[in-house]
């Protein structure tokens, strides 16, 4: 059984940096330079973390439970002695929910630019 | 991890002191190791990077601070008046004084963060260029070994004595040798040119280096039958090839021959002459090649000793004082000497540190500019140390009030030094990054200075800036802080007491004239830079640069053998650039003026006798073709010029200029004379007289000169000039297009105009110039707005004495007459002290003025007249609406 409702929409809507940082996780365990580098990588190099915002961002989800440190080292770890994250059940919702709300978010911008005067 | 890594890592470690305890013990290792990461990656020279690494801490340092308050921790706070607490009340008070007065607040700050911001960026600067010692194993142990000529001048060293040295002398563990010059890159894409430094195998065990990849040279690696090896710095290796760690055994084909790469150095290395791009074996270069042709071994022929064209440098045996391997080398000298007279009688050599001849051309100025800044900041530190006295006048009431509470003379000193280095940190704090991007401004546009890509911020910048912070906090806060809080307290609470300020305003007075004279000092300096600067670019350099496109090429000696070759291949090369659309003419030369370029030979008559050496005049000889000087714009003033005549066979044929004609036929036409050279054998016939030019830069002057003709001294180097009709960088690509349908693999560099290369032989002169420009007007402004305040401040607590004056009759004319004659005082004061301090230390620029006096006249007048003015026009302001107050408003306010 999945966290409840409640407890992920008292989280919504998510920050970018936490949005982001979920999305990363999504796929495999990362520590906190392979996090800014898929990071920027994703986003064209639009959302640049430096160390303090990052870590200051896990601190929130470490404490939320968004995410939780990682004992598993993928097979290709290149330093064993970095801390790894890993995204947790919440974290996962979050991220659900997060997607679904701006999926309406858009619907509505897309359907209002529409109506506009001038738009094609 | 190199040195400047961990450098890195320090400077962050400290700045993390900005994030409460307690998240310091959850994340900074996660911390260190992501900035660590960030670090490796972010392009240098990393400005913008430590702009966004300190702006992030302090951010999010203080966000999580605030966060913390707002979730308190479980246990409260150890109560009790402790230093501590003390403390932070203190800095409570000075907060909420701050926000009372926040034009005050914002003033001192602005003032104290430009003080700071221009000293920092400066000391920046001169830490990265001159005090941090080379990344080197022992680096005082590095030593640069020189010939030394009978004048005492030092020179290069020549091969057959370097090898008597590393035979002869036992107080190095290591001498080695190298020569830089380009090489011809070839086999990838467009051909290119690669920085070459040829070295004996001994190079990198005497800098104590060991390569990052691979292995250095082997002892025999730089012996005459050795194979081609190379080595590549590590930004040669990431930049070029990509990081590519199968780079070892690859074959770089460089001036036609194979170079099997064997190792790449760490990035932590540095050679401080050149920006070396490859290193190969000392037998790899042309400088060698052309002596082994001369002789077979063993041993060269004595002439040899005479081609002093390589530079040498040791490493001192362990537990070997420098002086003791300075007289073993004296010694051995002697002998050497004594032993090849015919080349070298009355020579010697000389052992100068490594860093020293590093930094020789910009050590002056560093620390003229260094001076200049302490200069600015001091008078920053004034400016501000004015304004708190005139605050605590203001507040002197305040300090009785606390006094009659019971807070005793020292408590009330501290709260007041307190809040003054508050306010010096928080400026510090923000001149951190207005150095930060001074730094990067200056260089941006600087001319490149040795070691240039180390500079950065580093914890001795931060130690450095912090620590000035704190001591400009004492300077400015001390007395006003001992004066605040000698509070009388029946005076004070006296309405309308004026009893304590007396002192004050003497004090405030001795300030300003401080300022006036330190100001004077900079101006001073900074007129003399520019009034010789302006002579020097306005000097007559004896040719026309405008139009003019120029371009550096070497053909591969192993391409072309033989001078016929070499003739033929630079005469095609002449004839096609000639057909190049808007080229009027095209000429080669061996040595541009204001290129760094030129061999310089003793010449005398051929009928005279060889003179002794020293008698003879040096002249800058330069080979150069037909075109030369019509192409360049220098007037030939008698006979002709290089002609199709002037073949291998025929008679050599000279031109002189004038300079070196007036000093070998006095009074007569040198054209049909014979001269000679030395080493050169043979002897030449002057065919014509030239006008002087320019050769070896500014300084250097005009000096004597000898044109030989290309074609009949052909050498594989040689600078194109094309006199073009349009912008001459518009041609630029055809002409390249012209040398290729010749050779295609011909590469070419140093493509260039005339008039930029010209302004390029003042380029330390006039970044010199500019930045103590920039300090003198810092400085002039702060005083101005000294003066001002401390005018306005006198007249505004006179204002009842001004009124009563009005009052009784006294003209408006008069008051304002007052008040300047008052300024009058200071400024006379403040400019004589000025004059004085100038005189003395204009000594120091000396080295750096041509053709100007230090002790010039006009100069101190005219920034001294300068000065008056501005401080006259800022006491004026004032001065002017204290004489047109309403005497009886101000007198019924008090």
């Amino acid at each position: 059984m999945g966290p409840s409702r409640h407890a992920v929409e008292r989280l919504l809507p998510l920050r970018p940096v936490v949005f982001q940082v979920l999305l990363s996780l999504i796929d495999a365990d990362l520590h906190g330079y392979a996090l800014v580098q898929d990071i920027a990588r994703r986003t064209a190099s639009r959302l640049e973390l430096e160390p303090g915002n990052l870590y200051r961002h896990l601190k929130t989800m470490l404490d939320t439970g968004l995410i939780e440190e990682s004992d598993r080292r993928p097979a290709s770890a290149d330093d064993e002695r970095r801390r790894y994250y890993r995204i947790t059940d919440l974290g996962r919702h979050a991220a659900a929910e997060e997607t679904r709300r701006l999926e309406g978010v858009l619907a509505d911008a897309r359907a209002r630019l529409s109506r506009s005067p001038g738009a094609r | 991890m190199g040195a400047g890594s961990k450098r890195a890592l320090q400077t962050y470690r400290v700045l993390l002191r900005c994030y409460p305890v307690s998240f310091r013990a959850r994340f900074e290792r996660d911390l260190l190791e992501l900035f660590d990461d960030l670090h490796a990656a972010a392009p240098r020279p990393r400005v913008r990077f430590w702009l966004r690494i300190l702006l992030d801490t302090v951010r999010q340092g203080l966000a999580e601070r605030v966060a913390m308050r707002d979730h308190p921790r479980p246990f409260p706070r150890h109560s009790g008046d402790s230093a501590m607490t003390t403390l932070v009340n203190d800095l409570r008070l000075a907060l909420r004084s701050f926000r009372v007065q926040p034009a005050y607040t914002a003033t001192v700050i602005g003032t104290m963060a430009l003080g700071i911001g221009v000293t920092s960026a400066m000391f920046t600067v001169v830490n990265a260029v001159l005090l941090r010692p080379l990344p080197y194993d022992r680096p005082e142990q590095v030593v640069m070994v020189f010939e030394r000529d009978p004048t005492g001048a030092t020179t290069q060293v020549a091969m057959p004595t370097f090898e008597d040295w590393q035979q002869r002398l036992t107080s190095f563990r290591h001498l080695a040798l190298f020569g830089s010059q380009t090489a011809n890159l070839t086999g990838s894409g467009e051909p290119d040119r690669l920085r070459a430094a040829f070295v004996t195998a001994d190079f990198f065990r005497a800098l104590g280096v060991s390569p990052l990849l691979g292995r250095d040279f082997s002892p025999g690696e730089d012996g005459p039958t050795a194979r081609g090896v190379a080595v590549l710095p590590y930004g040669v290796w990431t930049r070029r090839f990509g990081s590519d760690p199968s780079i070892l055994g690859r074959t770089l084909t460089l001036n036609n021959e194979p170079f099997e790469v064997i190792g790449v150095l760490p990035r932590a290395f540095e050679f401080p002459f050149d920006e070396i791009e490859v290193y190969l074996p000392v037998t790899a270069s042309p400088e060698y090649a052309s002596l082994r042709g001369l002789a077979s071994r063993p041993g060269l022929p004595a002439a040899t000793r005479e081609r002093r064209a390589m530079f040498a440098f040791g490493r001192v045996a362990d537990g070997v004082p420098v002086e003791t391997a300075s007289a073993e080398l004296r010694q051995v000298s002697e002998q050497l000497s004594a032993a090849h007279p015919e080349t070298s009688a009355g020579w010697s050599a000389e052992i100068v540190p490594f860093h020293t001849v590093a930094v020789r051309f910009v050590r002056t100025p560093l620390y003229v500019l260094m001076g200049a800044v302490s200069l600015v900041l001091l008078i920053a530190c004034a400016n501000v140390a004015n304004l708190t006295l005139a605050r605590g006048t203001a507040r002197v009431r305040e300090m009785a009030v606390r006094a009659a509470l019971g807070a005793g003379r020292r408590r009330l000193a501290a709260q007041l030094l307190t809040e003054s280095l508050a306010l010096s940190l928080a400026g510090g704090g923000l001149g951190l990054l207005v150095g930060a991007a001074l730094t990067e401004g200056l260089l941006a546009m600087a001319p490149p200075l040795p070691r240039g890509s180390t500079i950065g911020p580093d914890p001795t910048v931060l130690i450095f800036t912090v620590t000035v912070s704190i001591v400009t906090g004492v300077v400015f806060g001390l007395v006003p802080a001992l004066r605040g809080s000698r509070a009388d307290l029946r005076a004070s609470l006296q309405e309308g007491s004026r009893s304590t300020d007396a002192g004050r305003g003497r004090l405030r007075h001795a300030l300003v004239v401080a300022e006036l004279a330190l100001s004077l000092v900079l101006l001073v300096g900074a007129g003399l830079l520019t009034k010789s600067l302006v002579q020097m670019v306005r000097s007559d350099v004896g040719f026309t640069p405008d139009g003019l496109l120029t371009l550096e090429y070497r053909l591969p000696r192993n391409k072309y053998a033989h001078p016929p070759q070499q003739w033929d291949v630079h005469r095609r090369i002449l004839a096609r650039v000639g057909q190049v659309p808007g080229v009027e003419r095209a000429a080669l030369t061996s040595a541009l003026p204001f290129s760094g370029n030129g061999s310089r030979l003793a010449v005398w008559r051929a009928e005279d006798p060889e003179p002794d050496r020293g008698a003879a005049p040096v002249a800058i000889v330069n080979a150069v073709t037909e075109d030369y000087f019509a192409a360049m714009g220098i007037p030939v003033v008698a006979g002709r010029v290089c002609g199709s005549s002037d073949t291998p066979g025929a008679p050599l044929a000279v031109l002189v200029n004038r300079h070196l004609a007036d000093r070998m036929w006095p009074g007569q036409s040198p054209v049909g004379r014979r001269v000679r050279a030395a080493g050169v054998p043979g002897q030449g016939v002057v065919v014509g007289l030239v006008g002087n030019t320019v050769h070896a830069g500014y300084r250097a002057g005009i000096g004597p000169q000898l044109y030989a003709c290309f074609a009949q001294s052909p050498a594989i180097f040689a600078t194109m000039v094309a006199r073009t009709t349009g912008d001459p960088m518009a041609s630029a690509r055809a002409v390249q297009q012209a040398v290729w349908s010749v050779d295609p693999e011909q590469p070419m560099w140093k493509i260039r105009s005339m008039t930029s290369l010209v302004a390029s032989g003042a380029d330390r002169e006039r970044l010199l110039t500019t930045l103590m420009a920039v300090a003198a007007l810092l400085a002039l402004l702060l005083t101005v707005l000294g003066v001002y305040g401390v005018v306005s401040y006198s007249v505004r607590r006179r204002a009842r004495e001004v009124s009563v004056r009005i009052a009784l009759g006294a003209s408006r004319r008069s008051i304002l007459g007052l008040v300047l004659r008052e300024t009058a005082t200071l400024v006379a004061l403040g400019l004589g002290l000025g004059a004085l301090g100038a005189l003395a230390s204009s000594r120091l620029i000396a080295s750096q003025l041509h053709e100007v006096k230090p002790g010039d006249a006009g100069t101190l007048v005219a920034t001294g007249v300068l000065l008056a003015i501005a401080a006259l026009v800022a006491a004026a302001l004032p001065a002017v609406r204290a004489s047109s107050a309403d005497p009886v408003a101000n007198l019924r306010i008090e």
